[in-house]
């Protein structure tokens, strides 16, 4: 890992969170800030990864990271958090576990096929844990403070 | 209070600024840690080290979105520098401790000149103090004192080290004394029962129809179900509504309005679910402003207006957006430019294609077939052309543009408050979309005979 893989897996994570972001119709002025935190999401994840963390927890902590700091941005701005968190977490999607249980499928091949779905299932419910997590840490029901939260 | 912070740091998230500080006394302590080990750095070191950093980059991305939102163009020039540099500091991977010497003779002086800047006493005091630290340390490395064993060993450098740590913890002590949390306009979902006033049955009517309106807005334009209550509840408070008690689902909406002795009932339909941010961020912030004892005709305009948004961005830039992101993905994966370019046009040329479709008010599964079908052969053709290294890459990424993002997330989000409901029947759309996509490129894969893992 040298700066120039790190400046790119910014560059790459701003790139798809903003692209996504455009895609839903978020407003103008909240672009920034959504690939902002895309970018960080997919470094922390990526670093993770790299240094040897198995995929689903490196899916989990990008998915928290998200969650937490759109919760800051949804709660300084007084906004829905899901603007921050539908766009951030796109960078994660397990795309290429997926491609390989589809080729194994086609290739009749149910057991291997099988097991990159399992790997599929798993990326995904990394990212939902991730997501529930931040919610629970932050959220009223959970936290059971007097206040209204985002 | 002890201190006495700038304005202008007091108007900055307090939270923001701490957990930056703490970001930035972590990373340092880690520094220092590895610099009195003075030899042969391990591997695992190594990735601590890396891992920190990364940390510590998020985090002043983080700082600098906060600079964003206050326009200080200061701080934006100041913490940029600093992540450029760091950023610099680790294409010296050999040695850990040119990371360090880089670190310390570049880094501080961007940000503690920020914090001259704008700080208040004790920020400026703690300035001094890392100005005066980066100085000896520079010098003390020259002397070729630094970066061995006798860096931590030293009192010098202990003393040092110990006047580096006070300077944060004034740092984060002016940000706490700092606290200020901006009141935000919350308006609440519940009113006591001295501010209740009484709707005549019609006006209860009235009321409520405006309040089911804004809840089939929000649900038509992807909102997760908890959010869509909230906001038609804070609605019909301000319309005058005692009591509303709302029952979602992703299909449709029902909701009773009560005062004093008058109660109606409405159903609403929901037939599909669209993805705009924009009208949910709209309507969101209009509950929150919305003033009480709002006039059912100024609701309506207001509801007009968010109606009428449509697309914020043109049609060649939502296909450009889908053609980035997609190209971005395949590099991720670990591609480069031949499947960014294989996975970018493909995701561009499904993008229109969809757009087409959607127009036409096509079954989404139908457009979700349609679309993966045609981005995965454009980019199995282009792959062949460019003869890509990583053709999978490309592959999996052009289809990327079609994940479900909003039924997946809003499932989730109403999952995990056991909303079951909703969230269960948004699940299954989300499946159902991506088992289309699954179709779609089986069929050109079959058809055009790519099979490479």
């Amino acid at each position: 890992m040298t700066a120039g893989h790190l400046l790119l897996t910014l560059m790459i994570g701003f790139t798809i969170t903003v692209g996504f972001a455009v895609l839903f119709n978020v407003p103008r002025h909240l672009l920034i800030s959504c690939g902002a935190l895309g970018a960080a999401g997919h470094l922390l994840r990526f670093m993770l990864k790299e240094t040897g963390a198995a995929p689903e927890v490196s899916a989990f902590s990008g998915a928290l990271l998200v969650g937490l700091l759109g919760y800051w941005q949804a709660r300084r701005i007084n906004m829905p958090r899901l603007v921050f968190t539908i766009t951030g977490i796109i960078a994660m999607v397990p795309g290429v576990p997926a491609y390989e249980m589809l080729m194994f499928f086609r290739n009749n091949n149910v057991i291997e096929g099988l097991q990159s779905g399992f790997r599929v299932a798993m990326i995904t419910g990394g990212i939902a844990a991730g997501l529930s997590a931040a919610r629970a840490l932050t959220e009223i029901e959970w936290r059971g403070s007097g206040e209204e939260e985002i | 209070m002890l201190v006495s912070p700038s304005p202008k740091i007091a108007e900055m998230n307090a939270s923001a600024v701490q957990r930056v500080f703490l970001w930035e006394l972590i990373v340092l302590a880690l520094f220092v840690w590895l610099m009195q080990s003075g030899i042969a750095i391990s591997p695992i070191r190594m990735h601590i080290l890396q891992l920190a950093l990364g940390i510590s980059i998020s985090g002043f991305l983080v700082f600098v979105i906060l600079s964003y939102y206050k326009q200080d163009v200061i701080s934006i020039i100041g913490y940029l520098m600093f992540l450029f540099v760091r950023a610099l500091a680790l294409s010296v991977p050999e040695d850990p401790r040119a990371h360090c010497s880089v670190f310390l003779f570049v880094l501080i002086p961007p940000v503690v000149a920020v914090d001259l800047l704008i700080g208040g006493t004790v920020t400026r005091l703690a300035s001094v103090l890392v100005i005066a630290f980066a100085i000896i340390i520079s010098f003390l490395n020259e002397q070729g004192m630094l970066f061995h064993s006798v860096y931590v060993s030293s009192p010098t450098s202990v003393i040092l080290f110990i006047m580096l740590v006070l300077a944060h913890i004034g740092l984060l002590l002016a940000a706490f004394a700092g606290e200020h949390n901006p009141q935000m306009l919350r308006r609440p979902h519940t009113i006591g029962p001295d501010e209740m006033r009484t709707l005549s049955h019609g006006q209860l009517a009235e009321a409520l129809s405006l309040v089911m309106r804004a809840g089939h807005m929000m649900l038509d334009s992807g909102a997760a179900s908890f959010r869509t209550e909230d906001v038609m509840k804070r609605l019909a408070i301000a319309l005058g509504v005692n009591r509303m008690d709302v029952y979602l689902t992703p299909g449709g909406i029902i909701g009773s309005a009560y005062s004093g002795t008058e109660h109606r009932t409405q159903v609403a339909r929901v037939p599909r679910i669209g993805v705009s941010m924009l009208k949910i961020v709209e309507l969101e912030t209009y509950s929150h402003r919305i003033n009480e004892n709002a006039q059912p005709l100024e609701v309506a305009d207001e509801l007009n207006r968010i109606a009428g948004y449509g697309p914020i961005y043109s049609s060649t830039l939502l296909m450009l957006a889908a053609g980035a992101a997609c190209g971005a993905l395949a590099v991720g994966m670990g591609g480069w430019w031949k499947e960014l370019m294989a996975a970018g046009l493909g995701a561009l040329t499904a993008q229109e294609v969809r757009m087409h479709m959607v127009r036409q008010r096509t079954n989404p599964l139908l457009v979700n077939i349609v679309s993966a079908a045609v981005a995965t052969f454009i980019s199995v053709e282009l792959v062949r052309l460019l003869n890509a290294p990583y053709p999978r890459y490309a592959v999996a990424a052009s289809v990327l543009l079609l994940v479900p993002g909003v039924p997946l997330v809003t499932s989730i989000v109403d999952l995990s408050r056991l909303d079951l409901l909703s969230g269960v029947s948004r699940g299954a759309l989300a499946l159902m979309l991506f088992a289309g996509i699954a179709i779609g490129m089986l069929v050109v894969l079959l058809a055009t005979g790519f099979n490479i893992l």
